[in-house]
This record gives C-alpha cells, sequence and structure tokens, in this order.
C-alpha cells in the first residue's frame, strides 16, 4: 500500500453521503418513471408481477399464484400488492420469494409500513409492484456508525492505511488444517490468511472455486479459538449459505441468525436460532456466529464487538454497505469476486470511487488470494473463463476436468450436443432482431426435447439464459406450447443464475441488430455478464446466435474490448451453422452443416459467411 | 493480412489506416474514396480544417518532446520511405515518427514507433505503434487504426507487438492489447474487401455533416438516408421491396409486404415518417411528445463541453422572456466555482430546459467537488432534455442536435451544415460562441411553445 492509495477520511465521508443522497434519488425518479408507464410494459421490463391469485394466507405471510412469474424482484425486497393502478395506494408487502414448483409468490405485509391490515380478495387478480427500498435512512445512520470516533480501524481500512499483517501461528496451523481437510493449496492459503488476518484480508472466489466452503471453514476454526463472529452478505440467502455450511462442519458452535422469522426461509431443522435484533440480544459465553444482513448492525456499538467480520459475495456488494458491516470488528474476511456480476446503480454521472464493490474498492489496496481450482466446470469450459477473466490463473479440478455429458447414442442436432465439445456456438443467422429472437427459440426448443426425450437429461440439469427479458419470456412461452417447460427448468436472465450450475446451459444472444447493440453495449457485451453466463454449466455450454450479434463494433474502445471477447467466443469455440428451412420443421433437426474445427490461434480469420440466414 | 484484392479500376490503389479509422465510421464514405468521383468531394469546411489544424499541432506538440527519427523521402515514394524507416528499426532508434509501414496494398504511416525491450528480426528490441489524438476518450476506429498499423510493424519485426497505444488530449496514454483486437481487425479488413467488390449504400449519421461526400450521398435518396434507422433495418426494409422514398411514405402496416417481416411495426411507422419528411423536407411527427408536469417559472440552459484546450464552459441562463447570462472560464480552476455559480443562479423550482448535456456537462465538470453535488441532484431533477423529447416525437431528414436544427427543419428549411462550436472553440473573446448561445436559448424558447402547444 502506498501513500498514492490513501484516500483522506473528510472526503470519502463526504463522498459516501453523497453517493447514497443520489442513489436515493435516483432510485425515486426511476419508480415513478416505471409507475407510470402501464402494466404490460412495467410485467415486460420485469418490475411488476400481474395475475396474482390468492391461494392461501398462513403464520403472517400470503402466497399467491401466480402463472407466469419474470419479475427481477429480490428476496426481502419491499412491494406493493394492489390492483396495478394507483400503485402507491396498495397494501406495502416485502417479496419472501417465488416457489418455481409450485408456481406460487409470497408475500408478508410490512408491519412498519402497512396503514391498515392486509385482506387480499379471494378470486380477484392483484399485482405486485415495487414500492422502493426507502434504505437511505438506515445507510445514513450506517455511515454515522463508520465515521463514529471509536471506528478508527474501520476508517483505516476504507482510507487505504491499514496494514495487512497475519499472525504466523495462527496462519500455520490452518495451513495445515486446510492440506488435512483435502483443501487445495490455494483454499489452504485462503483459509491460512482468513483465520491470521490482524486486519484485512481479501479472497477472490472465481466461479465453482468453493469460496463459501472457505469461509465456512475459517469461521469454524476461529469460533473453535473462542471468536465471536459476523457473517454477512448482501441477501439473507448468502448469509444462510454461510452458516449452514458452518453448522454441517461444525454442530456444537452457537449460530444465530439477526432477522424476522419470515426472513429465516432455509434454516429449518438446522439449528440455527433466529435473533429479531441485536440490540437486545445476550451473547453467550465463549464463541458464536451471527449471520446478518449490514442493516442488522447499522447502529454503532463499541460494547458489541465481533472478533471478526466475514463478508460474502463481496463482489455484488456496494461500497457502504460493506463499510456499515466492517464498523462490526477490527479483522475482516472479505470474500468475493469481482469479475462476475457487480452492484447495480440507478445514478447516472455517478462517483467513479464508489461505482464499484465493495471487493473492487478494497482491492486498491492490496491484492487477495485467488482460489484457482474450479470443481465445477470441466478443462474447456474452465479454459476460457480462465484465458478471458483470470489471465490464466484458474484451473479445472481433477475431479472436473473430464467431465462429459452423459448422451445416449444417436439423437438429432448431435453436431451442437455432441459431448466432445463442451462449449459451441450454434449460429441461427437472423438479422435486425433486437431483444427476442423466434429463429433462436425454435431451435433451444428442439435442443431441449432432444436432452430431455432422447437422452433423459432431468430439467433440473438444463438451464436456458437470455440477456433480455423479451426472450426469456418468449423461451417459456414456446417450451410451455411444447410441453417442455417444467419449473424446475430454470428459463431466465442471467441474475437468477448466480450461485447456481447445471450440467447444461443454453445460452440465447437474442439480438442481431449491430447498430442496437452498439447502444446496448454496456450492458449487453459486460464482462461480469458474460462471465456468469458461460460458467454455470458443468459439461455443455450451447450459445445459440446470430453472427451479427458477434460483429457489433461499438464505438467506446471499452466496450470494443469486450466485445472483442464475444467474437474470441465465436472464433474459439467449434460453429455450427444452423439452416432456417421454415418450410421444413424436421429439416431444421436434420440439416446442419459443421465448420471445420478452429484454425490455431496465429491464423484465426474471421468467419466466413457461408450461410445466408435472413437478411 | 488476410489476402484482400482491390477492384480494378477503382481510384486508389492501396487501404490505409485512415480508411480502416473512416470504414469504422462510415463503410460508405471508405467505397466511395475508392469508386466515387474525387471531383464531387466537398472540401473541408472551416470548421473541419480548424479541427484538422488542432489536431497537427497537438501531434507536434507531443512528438516535439520525443527525440524520435523522421525518414525523409520523396513525396508520395513510399517504397522508399518504408526502405528508410526499415533501416531506422534495424538501427534500434529510440523511436521514429511517421514511419512508413508498406505492404502492397496496405500502407501505414503511424504518428510513433516506439523501442521497447524483447527480441525481434530486428534484434533483443522491438517496436510498438502509437498514434497521437485530439480526442478526450479512446475510441473504436482510432484503435482499430493502430491495431492495422501493428498488423504491418508485426511483420516487419517479426514480432507481434504486444500493445497499441493512443495519446489523447490530456496527454496521457491509452494502451491496449494488439492481440485482443486482432480478430476485429480481420473482420474489418474482410467486410472492406467484400464491400468493395460489391455495391455500397449510405447511412445518414452524426458524421455526414462534415464529411466531404455529402452531397453525393443525398443525390439520390433512399431508404439508406433516412436517419434514426438502424443498417439492418434498413437493409430488411429495402429487402421488402420498399426501398424507394415514395414506396415507404405510401405504405400501411397492414400491408401484405409486413407478414413475416422482422421490421416491426414502430420501425415502419419511423421509416414511413422518415421518407416523408426527406420528400417534404421538413419534420414529420410520429407520435405526441411525452411533456412532463413543467415546473413554472421555466428556464433554459445550454452548455458548450471541451475547447481544445479544455479551458472553456460557456453555460448560459435565461428565464422565459428574461434577460441571457452567459458564464464563460478563462481558467481550468475558474470551472468549478462557475458550476456552482450557475446551479447556484438558477432559481429553485422551474424547469431548465436543455439540449441534451446541460446536466451531464455539470456533472462531469464537479465529479471531483462532492461540495457542489447536492445542488447538482437539485438541477437533476428539474431538468428537461427538450432536445430529447422532439427527437423521440419528430422525425427530420437529417440528424439534429442543436436546438436551432430542429426548429430550422420545422420552419421548412435546412440548418447550418458547418460546426460551428469548431470554429470557436478556443475563442478568446468568445464572441461567436456567445452569439451561438444566444441563438440556441432563443431556439429553445421557440421550441417550447411548439412542443407543448401540441395536443396529447
Amino acid at each position: 500500500m502506498t501513500p498514492d492509495n490513501r484516500i483522506d477520511v473528510g472526503q470519502l465521508r463526504q463522498r459516501l453521503r453523497a453517493w447514497v443522497a443520489h442513489e436515493s434519488m435516483s432510485s425515486r425518479r426511476a419508480l415513478e418513471e416505471t409507475w407510470a408507464q402501464s402494466v404490460a410494459e412495467r410485467v415486460d421490463g420485469g418490475y411488476c408481477a400481474a395475475g396474482l391469485r390468492l391461494a392461501s394466507a398462513r403464520n403472517g405471510s400470503f402466497a399467491f399464484d401466480c402463472r407466469e412469474f419474470a419479475a427481477k424482484f429480490r428476496e426481502g425486497e419491499p412491494l406493493y400488492l394492489g390492483g396495478g393502478t394507483d400503485i402507491d395506494a396498495g397494501w406495502p408487502v416485502t417479496f419472501l420469494g417465488y416457489d418455481v414448483a409450485t408456481g406460487r409468490v409470497r408475500v408478508a405485509p410490512d408491519r412498519f409500513e402497512s396503514r391498515e391490515p392486509m385482506k387480499p380478495e379471494p378470486g380477484e387478480e392483484y399485482c405486485l409492484d415495487r414500492r422502493g427500498l426507502g434504505l437511505e435512512r438506515l445507510l445514513l445512520e450506517g455511515l454515522d456508525s463508520v465515521f463514529h470516533k471509536e471506528n478508527a480501524h474501520t476508517i483505516e481500512a476504507l482510507t487505504g492505511r491499514l496494514g495487512l499483517a497475519l499472525d504466523d501461528a495462527r496462519h500455520a496451523a490452518a495451513l495445515a488444517h486446510g492440506q488435512q481437510i483435502g483443501f487445495t493449496p490455494a483454499q489452504s492459503e485462503a483459509l491460512a490468511r482468513a483465520t491470521a488476518t490482524e486486519g484485512l484480508c481479501l479472497i477472490q472466489g472465481p466461479p465453482g472455486t468453493g469460496k463459501t466452503r472457505v469461509l465456512a471453514e475459517a469461521a469454524v476454526l476461529l469460533a473453535r479459538r473462542g471468536c465471536r463472529l459476523f457473517v454477512t452478505g448482501l441477501t439473507h440467502r448468502a448469509v444462510h449459505n454461510v452458516l449452514l455450511a458452518v453448522r454441517a462442519i461444525e454442530p456444537r458452535v452457537p449460530v444465530f441468525k439477526v432477522g424476522s422469522r419470515n426472513r429465516a426461509e432455509g434454516l429449518e431443522g438446522s439449528g440455527i436460532a433466529t435473533v429479531r435484533n441485536l440490540e437486545h440480544f445476550a451473547f453467550p459465553e465463549g464463541a458464536s456466529i451471527v449471520g446478518g444482513t449490514p442493516f442488522a448492525v447499522r447502529r454503532f456499538s463499541a460494547d458489541r464487538r465481533f472478533h471478526f467480520v466475514l463478508l460474502d459475495e463481496a463482489g455484488q456488494m456496494p461500497v457502504v454497505h460493506g463499510a456499515i458491516a466492517m464498523t462490526q470488528a477490527r479483522r475482516w474476511v472479505v470474500v468475493g469476486d469481482p469479475k462476475q456480476l457487480r452492484p447495480v446503480f440507478e445514478g447516472e454521472g455517478r462517483d467513479p470511487l464508489l461505482a464499484r464493490s465493495l471487493y473492487s474498492y478494497l482491492e486498491d489496496f492490496g491484492e487477495g488470494v485467488l482460489l484457482d481450482r474450479t470443481f465445477r466446470m470441466n478443462e474447456t469450459l474452465a479454459g476460457f473463463a480462465s484465458r478471458e477473466f483470470y489471465e490464466d490463473r484458474l484451473d479445472s479440478a481433477d475431479s472436473a476436468r473430464e467431465r462429459e455429458l452423459a448422451l445416449v447414442d444417436g439423437g438429432p442436432l448431435r453436431d451442437i450436443l455432441d459431448p466432445k465439445k463442451p462449449l459451441v456456438i450454434a449460429r441461427v443467422d437472423h438479422e435486425g432482431r433486437r431483444r427476442r429472437s423466434p429463429e433462436e427459440a425454435e431451435l433451444i426448443v428442439e435442443l431441449v426435447r432432444t436432452l430431455r426425450q432422447h437422452h433423459a437429461i432431468p430439467a433440473s440439469e438444463i438451464a436456458i439464459i437470455a440477456p433480455f427479458r423479451s426472450q426469456v419470456r418468449l423461451l417459456r412461452y414456446e417450451l410451455e406450447r411444447q410441453s417442455l417447460f417444467t419449473p424446475d427448468l430454470v428459463v431466465d436472465t442471467v441474475e437468477r443464475m448466480q450461485g447456481q450450475e447445471r450440467e447444461v446451459v443454453i445460452l440465447s444472444m437474442s439480438a442481431s441488430d449491430r447498430d442496437y447493440l452498439e447502444r446496448q453495449a454496456h450492458f449487453y457485451f459486460d464482462p461480469g455478464r458474460l462471465n456468469v453466463s458461460l460458467t454455470r454449466a458443468r459439461t455443455k455450454c450451447i450459445v445459440v446466435g446470430s453472427r451479427h450479434a458477434f460483429r457489433a463494433r461499438p464505438h467506446d474502445l471499452e466496450h470494443l474490448l469486450a466485445a472483442a471477447r464475444f467474437k474470441r467466443l465465436c472464433l474459439t469455440a467449434p460453429n455450427v451453422i444452423v439452416e432456417d428451412d421454415r418450410r421444413d420443421r424436421a429439416a431444421l433437426v436434420g440439416v446442419t452443416r459443421r465448420l471445420s474445427s478452429p484454425p490455431p490461434a496465429a491464423h484465426v480469420r474471421p468467419d466466413e459467411d457461408v450461410a445466408s440466414g435472413q437478411g | 493480412m488476410p489476402p484482400f484484392r482491390i477492384p480494378t479500376g477503382a481510384r486508389r490503389d492501396r487501404v490505409t489506416g485512415s480508411q480502416v479509422y473512416g470504414f469504422v465510421k462510415c463503410e460508405h464514405s471508405v467505397w466511395l474514396d475508392f469508386h466515387g468521383d474525387p471531383a464531387e468531394r466537398l472540401p473541408h469546411s472551416a470548421a473541419v480544417e480548424r479541427l484538422l489544424e488542432h489536431g497537427r499541432d497537438h501531434e507536434d506538440q507531443i512528438v516535439g518532446t520525443l527525440d524520435y527519427r523522421e525518414p525523409a523521402y520523396p513525396v508520395g515514394k513510399f517504397a522508399e520511405g518504408a526502405d528508410q524507416t526499415r533501416g531506422l528499426l534495424e538501427e534500434g532508434v529510440l523511436g521514429v515518427s511517421q514511419g512508413v509501414l508498406f505492404e502492397p496494398p496496405f500502407l501505414g504511416i503511424p504518428d510513433l514507433l516506439r523501442r521497447v525491450d524483447g527480441a525481434s528480426d530486428l534484434g533483443d528490441w522491438h517496436y510498438v505503434v502509437g498514434d497521437v489524438k485530439s480526442s478526450w476518450r479512446p475510441r473504436s476506429d482510432q484503435a482499430l487504426q493502430v491495431s492495422f498499423y501493428s498488423e504491418l510493424l508485426g511483420r516487419l519485426q517479426g514480432r507481434e507487438p504486444p500493445y497499441g497505444f493512443l495519446i489523447l488530449r490530456d496527454g496521457s496514454e491509452e494502451r491496449f492489447s494488439v492481440a485482443d483486437l486482432r480478430p476485429v481487425l480481420k473482420e474489418v479488413l474482410s467486410e472492406l474487401d467484400e464491400l468493395l467488390a460489391g455495391e455500397s449504400r449510405p447511412h445518414h449519421s452524426w458524421a455526414c455533416r462534415e464529411c466531404g461526400w455529402r452531397d453525393t450521398c443525398s443525390s439520390d435518396p433512399d431508404v439508406h438516408w433516412i436517419p434514426g434507422l438502424t443498417r439492418s433495418e434498413k437493409r430488411l426494409i429495402a429487402a421488402m421491396g420498399l426501398g424507394g422514398l415514395a414506396q415507404l411514405a405510401a405504405v400501411h402496416t397492414d400491408d401484405r409486404k409486413m407478414e413475416g417481416s422482422v421490421v416491426s411495426e414502430a420501425t415502419l411507422e419511423r421509416a414511413r415518417a422518415g421518407a416523408r419528411a426527406l420528400i417534404d423536407r421538413e419534420a414529420v411527427r410520429v407520435r405526441p411528445p411525452r411533456v412532463p408536469d413543467l415546473m413554472h417559472p421555466l428556464q433554459a440552459g445550454v452548455a458548450y463541453r471541451d475547447g481544445f484546450d479544455r479551458r472553456l464552459l460557456v453555460l448560459a441562463r435565461r428565464s422565459l422572456g428574461g434577460t441571457t447570462v452567459v458564464h464563460r472560464i478563462e481558467r481550468a480552476e475558474d470551472e468549478d466555482a462557475a458550476v456552482l455559480a450557475f446551479a447556484g443562479e438558477l432559481a429553485e423550482g422551474g424547469t431548465v430546459l436543455h439540449s441534451g448535456s446541460l446536466v451531464r456537462a455539470i456533472r462531469e465538470r464537479a465529479i471531483d467537488r462532492p461540495e457542489t453535488w447536492g445542488r447538482l441532484e437539485a438541477l437533476d431533477l428539474r431538468a428537461l432534455d427538450l432536445m430529447g423529447l422532439v427527437r423521440g416525437a419528430w422525425v427530420f431528414p437529417a440528424p439534429v442536435s442543436l436546438p436551432t436544427d430542429a426548429l430550422a427543419w420545422f420552419e421548412g428549411r435546412a440548418p447550418a451544415t458547418e460546426d460551428r462550436l469548431a470554429l470557436y472553440a478556443d475563442e478568446r473573446d468568445f464572441a461567436g460562441l456567445e452569439e451561438l448561445a444566444r441563438s440556441e436559448l432563443d431556439a429553445l424558447d421557440q421550441l417550447a411553445d411548439r412542443v407543448v402547444g401540441v395536443p396529447q
């Protein structure tokens, strides 16, 4: 760490407060613009779920049947339940989740905002709309804690003044433990640094590298030393994942979750107790592990400190949220991956210092340990991600390296489904499409049919990802029409797939208007989205798209370089060109033509125009 | 390099870095460079000449600080220039400016060839390519031009340069991996090869305004000359048999030609309006403008960004029907004070009409001044991009950016083609810019009347 990296404390405080105000204002504005749209437009944009009918009311929560759920709601998000117009006159509720298996949405009344008892009528149709997080007050309260005069350590960490000291004895012990439990060298080193840090420890966890397990093992080792730990993440689900992993390793250490019972889904029967809030909580003697979102600890209390804070998914956590969580200790283990999905911000013209994740921000002050072995992807899939996103530092673990998709003999679309081609481009050359492609949907339906019916690949092992909700809806519709859609078949945008994996992933590029894509470059060619899309598959990733999608040339150099990555994908993976013969549906599955395998990289040529497609 | 054939009868026999750069901006302009009649090409306007002059000054300023050698060869004798350049590189000079890289039909004359360590056919060293640009941000066309030069250099020295670089307006250096852009470059050259062998149609965009071929492109307008459509949309519409303006202007969305088409109804509506706009040479409304509630008193602001020395930011404030105040900055350190002053002088609670860049320009100036952000938030809430609103509701015969452009079309006349901002950008007495600002404010006033007065 050099003096050049340091940030002035006063200026940081001012910038954080300004950031909160700007985000809040931008969010309000965006919300008002969304509310001004029609129901259909809001549903199309993922901001509304419509056609809900009451199914049950139990234990203070309500379940609604929802035939088609494509909203972008996150667990815990504040919503309005109402008739679809006059939105803010609806009942304020909290989104508890959508159960794919039952097709039901669950919500709970927001008891802090409810003006009257919630009484939805059976048989009536309702809409769920965004209400706005309204986090400004909570975040500003949290920032007061961050800059509390007794919180010098957090401020030092956030302004680049903290050293990265390690306790040698703890390091050695943890290293040995890691080796003993079969961790890779990088996992052992990460475990060792996490338990030995006397300040900040960063751990970068690419897809499938076991970062949750490393974090859980670190928590257990520290708990066994008598430490009090705060485990946090941006969502309750992220926190639960770590707590459950801890419980699976060590059943004896007391583990608690801060939050209401409604936010404790998945913890039933785990032995993890729920605590309403920390202010009135009596810590047990000795070690304990407490999990909660940063808001659970926004009010500073010097006598309620923890020995460590363990932050997961820090690659998606905004700086201000992370800063609030960090006030709880003087040692922090920050785990994330800045190469995957990044935090979503509303405001434009943002402060470049803060318009990134906590992990990226802290990386300015020192490099983290990279978990370099993926247990998810086979060699080909890991190889592309490694080259493009991890500077050739990611490798496939022995257990995953040779994985192949298990298919039976024969069957249509063999060129595309060939297990020997884990990463393949299925070219459907349409032109002029912006957010949806029926051509791609048609092929994808046949792929799913063949996988499920001929090769008996379960729906739960297939995922279809598209960048636009329009294409997601089209795909679901077409799959349903062919009786191929089941609740366990994921068809969604990439955000829903973060943290998940499947045997087979199909990526539908959807668009083929170069000029349109050049305007959408910041979104469409975002490296984090491509990384997550391509790294969900264990054995097979099929990228379905038009050659025009791979030929976009955004004006900004940064976006051109991102688009060039898509081009390299197209050039290095085998291309199978699907000829479009609308007169004969059978021809779609029978007539494919395979280009020769891509030539060595030194003589890469742009793909030749061998099929005329549409336009 | 990929196989490349200059068509027989073409007016040029070389492909240069400038053409790669030009192709990324406008493919048709490069096609015309090879197949068009040079007599039809218009000379540079005074504004373009000024821009080019500034570019040359900036380049001289940068190169002047380097102790680089320059090959001396008779004008047009590029083979000789290439030989001299090779000699300099083999000698291992620190750097070469305006070196010649020639592999017919490809010719490159990059601004800078910089020596770096690492073995090549030349010796224990090799070179990387850079170009000096007067833009503030790196662009794709610039990077691909440097990639083109890098490809030629790589073949000469037997080693691909690891990176190329751009030296930008503020003197900063932007580097990028040559390997990363190589597939894109090859695709560009392949497309250019294909384009030159066939026919080409123009694509009406912002770049046309100062292009020497604009009269040639606009002389026989069809669907390709309608602004605001993507190239894919134009091709698809033409493939439907609706390439001619008269046909397109007369089409109905329930026409049989629409069956099974990728082109949406909304796009076809816009194309039809665009055809009408070109035929009648006036603005055509496609839908009612989405006018939000306007808060009184209304105010209008105009911002001009970035003179060549980045000392100039002219902001104008005016209550409708009131007086005009023009703020101007003489030195960079005054910008922040002027931003604060400007934002503060805007009366509380009024809508601020602007022509598209006001809030962005102010925010960029204030990005490192958190004390200004509260006031800027309030401005952000009250600002209305009137030009954005107008462009969403009307189709014009040409791309419009300034209120005076839009107003001209509403009044049935073509706006001035010259980029007057470029002419006045570094004026010391601000007279030209101030006059421009006042005329833009007048235009904003009149547009506001027109837009707000339109039935919803």
